[in-house]
């Protein structure tokens, strides 16, 4: 069984007030996200991310198409037991406290009082609430509240989480704790489905992702099969380069750029880097990193952006 | 629905206004106009009991209404405005149990504020009790009056001295002794005012109403209909264009593909046959000097996305081909340069229309200088024409007036409507 499956999903909202007209903000968006993945859901901002997840929660209804979570139709709320939820730019009641509000979904779960408490206090330490917990939410920061959302979003141990651009409004560190969040749930056996703009977070944390534009499905699949494992270069970090293994870089690389200390960046040609590395050890250089350049996430999403948008000036 | 949900939800609603202040100083408030309905009491002769009741159940009922409005008008529409409700809707809970729950909320938060209001208003009318004299004096008063009467009074009240009547009554009062019991019977004597029956002066008003019922009747299933019918229409004609715009994709990368074999076999000698990519701004169907109703019967009526069979005919040396997401192949739209504030740009639709400030027209533009149907803008080959519909303050291209026959568009061309001064995209 999929853990979550979308077919032709279509939205299309009304705009104007005397003359509606139809603005089709997902086009027939079909997904299959396997149980146990990290899925990244990919698109630049309008693309429907939100809009996909909002038809997901059944926040909004589609104009077509169907959706199905766990097997369930999206309107099953016996369903919904099993899932958690994170929207984007999450907003909660001011007059609770972070433990009150995660105490009051909790009752919405049916999580029995003897075990509430220690759920809450679980979840809240988990995402680095600390005594702050005791003190209303007016009186929260936004990535205070961010991380509140997420708390809220875990507090049932869903099966599935639908994480609503989770890393908007975090600190450095703060979106470090939320990858280590992500991947533990992973490790438990939860499939973690998230919206992002950001790609390097997709990058370090997804297995699957679909990438979306003006609404409709871009490409889906593993990253793997979407980036390739074609090297093409290497990025040579070297150190103590006599004038003769100076000259012999600049033969050899692509671009060549100084940095501090006398050290060199270069960039290498994909094929026998050791060659160069050999004939650059035999010049007195010293080796201080040699790294792969793979195709990212961010060529492929850039490659799409510009498709679209030659499709845009030479379709109007 | 169920309970659960809804006890919870109500509780949630509970123990927000429980820390909204806005509840706090209602009550207060009604409990300070309880004490000065105490004081007015004073005031009158022998009626302060009355007229604290009146007052101190007035006071209640006006907060009472206050509370419910305050609270009861935000507690969902709050909740989507701040978006809190995203949260709450993707929990195991329907929204009718949703709704229902901060109903049942409402409900309990009022049941609680009006405990509190009486037993305000009962430990102040415990006060008055306290202060006024000894109510059993008042009792052996009575009794005495009672005993003193006997026998029957019969008053006969005017029409004026009932309510809700309008009718002589005769009021017969007979104290029994025995039961030490009051008893009244008030027959009807006499009906002074008749009903008033239905007359004619009634029959315009009767027929007047029936109107107005029969047309809000007859013409609000219409305006629904009418408008249902012009969303489907736009609706269609979205698919239209996108349907349209796929055809174009799929000519292009045939297009692409021709080049890509040409470019390969460009490189052997002697291959005559070649493809002229078919230049917007050196079509002939833009040149001015030609009629471009002419030049568009030749090229074919309906505008192709792309002119494949002509450029395969065509026996001219290839020229540069431009790829799509460089420049515009044709013109697209006008962008405001002057004369209009608010507005930046014109997209001309696929199939061309009529332009004016009427809402009618297919391009809208709402200035002074433009007519209700100033211009008309026709898809020809490879581009549009444009050909002014007898506007007041006219269509110019580079400064040429446009007349009825129609002259192209071309990219960079300045167009003149009335005051506002576009340039071609």
């Amino acid at each position: 069984m999929l853990a979550i499956e979308t077919e032709d999903l279509t939205k299309d909202y009304l705009v104007g007030f005397w003359r509606p007209r139809p603005y089709r903000a997902l086009d027939h968006l079909s997904l299959a996200v396997e149980p146990g993945e990290v899925y990244g859901f990919l698109g630049p901002n309008g693309a429907g991310k939100s809009t996909a997840i909002k038809l997901l929660m059944q926040l909004i209804f589609p104009t077509s198409g169907t959706a199905r979570i766990l097997g369930r139709p999206v309107g099953d709320v016996k369903m919904r037991r099993r899932i958690g939820f994170l929207p984007e730019n999450p907003a909660f009641y001011d007059y609770l406290t972070a433990e009150e509000l995660l105490t009051y979904f909790a009752s919405l779960f049916d999580i029995p009082a003897s075990v509430r408490a220690a759920r809450v206090a679980r979840v809240l330490d988990e995402v680095g609430i600390g005594a702050e917990r005791r003190m209303r939410l007016r009186s929260y920061s936004k990535g205070m509240v961010q991380r509140v959302g997420i708390a809220q979003a875990i507090i049932n141990e869903p099966e599935i989480v639908f994480f609503d651009e989770p890393m908007s409004g975090l600190d450095p560190l703060g979106r470090r704790d939320v990858r280590q969040l992500m991947l533990r749930l992973r490790d438990r056996g939860c499939t973690v489905f998230f919206s992002s703009h950001i790609l390097s977070d997709a990058e370090a944390l997804c297995s699957q992702v679909a990438i979306i534009a003006q609404g409709r499905l871009a490409t889906s699949g593993r990253l793997s099969d979407i980036l390739g494992t074609e090297v093409l270069g290497w990025e040579l970090v070297v150190d103590r380069v006599s004038p003769d293994g100076l000259a012999l870089l600049r033969a050899k690389a692509r671009a060549l750029t100084e940095l501090p200390d006398g050290r060199y960046a270069a960039d290498l040609p994909p094929h026998q880097p050791e060659a160069a590395l050999q004939e650059l050890a035999a010049a007195g250089a010293h080796v201080v990193s040699l790294n792969p350049l793979r195709k990212t996430l961010e060529d492929v999403f850039v490659a799409h952006a510009v498709q679209t948008a030659a499709r845009e000036t030479a379709g109007l | 629905m169920s309970l659960n949900a809804i006890g919870k939800v109500a509780l949630a609603v509970f123990k927000e206004s429980v820390r909204d202040r806005v509840s706090y100083s209602l009550v207060l408030f009604s409990v300070v106009l309880m004490g000065a309905s105490f004081l007015m009491s004073r005031l009158t002769a022998g009626q302060d009991l009355k007229v604290t009741k009146d007052l101190g159940l007035a006071t209640m009922n006006a907060i009472g209404l206050l509370i419910a409005i305050f609270i009861g008008t935000g507690l969902v529409s709050k909740e989507v405005e701040r978006r809190s409700i995203y949260s709450i809707l993707a929990k195991p809970l329907s929204r009718s149990s949703f709704v229902v729950g901060k109903y049942a909320g409402l409900v309990l938060t009022l049941a609680v504020n009006l405990a509190l209001m009486t037993i305000a208003f009962y430990v102040m009318m415990l006060y008055m009790t306290w202060t006024t004299d000894d109510p059993s004096q008042l009792q052996g008063a009575m009794d005495r009056l009672k005993a003193d009467l006997a026998g029957e009074v019969v008053v006969t009240l005017p029409a004026s001295s009932l309510k809700n009547d309008g009718r002589e009554h005769e009021l017969t009062l007979r104290y029994d002794r025995v039961s030490a019991r009051l008893q009244y019977q008030a027959p009807l004597i006499a009906s002074k005012e008749p009903v008033p029956a239905p007359s004619a002066s009634h029959l315009p008003l009767a027929l007047g109403g029936a109107g107005l019922v029969l047309l809000v009747g007859v013409a609000t299933p219409l305006f629904v209909r009418s408008r249902r019918k012009a969303t489907q229409a736009v609706m269609a004609r979205e698919d239209a264009l996108r349907q349209e715009i796929d055809a174009r994709d799929r000519a292009m990368e045939q297009l692409r593909q021709a080049q890509g074999a040409m470019r390969d076999t460009q490189a052997a000698p002697a291959s005559d046959a070649s493809v002229r990519r078919s230049d917007p701004a050196r079509d002939p169907g833009l040149d001015p000097g030609r009629d471009p109703k002419r030049s568009a019967a030749e090229t074919g009526p309906q505008r192709a996305p792309l002119p494949l069979s002509s450029a395969a005919s065509s026996t001219q040396r290839r020229t540069e081909y431009r790829p799509a997401d460089s420049a515009p192949l044709t013109v697209t739209r006008l962008r405001i340069v002057r004369g209009m504030e608010g507005v930046s740009v014109l997209t001309i639709p696929l199939q061309g229309g009529k332009l004016g400030y009427e809402l009618s027209n297919d391009i809208v533009l709402n200035a002074d200088s433009i007519s209700s149907r100033h211009a008309e803008i026709i898809a020809i080959a490879g581009g549009y024409a444009i050909r002014d519909l007898g506007s007041s303050n006219g269509t110019f291209i580079d400064e040429v007036r446009v007349g009825s026959e129609p002259m192209p568009l071309r990219l960079g061309a300045q167009l003149k409507l009335g005051l506002v001064t576009t340039v071609c995209e």
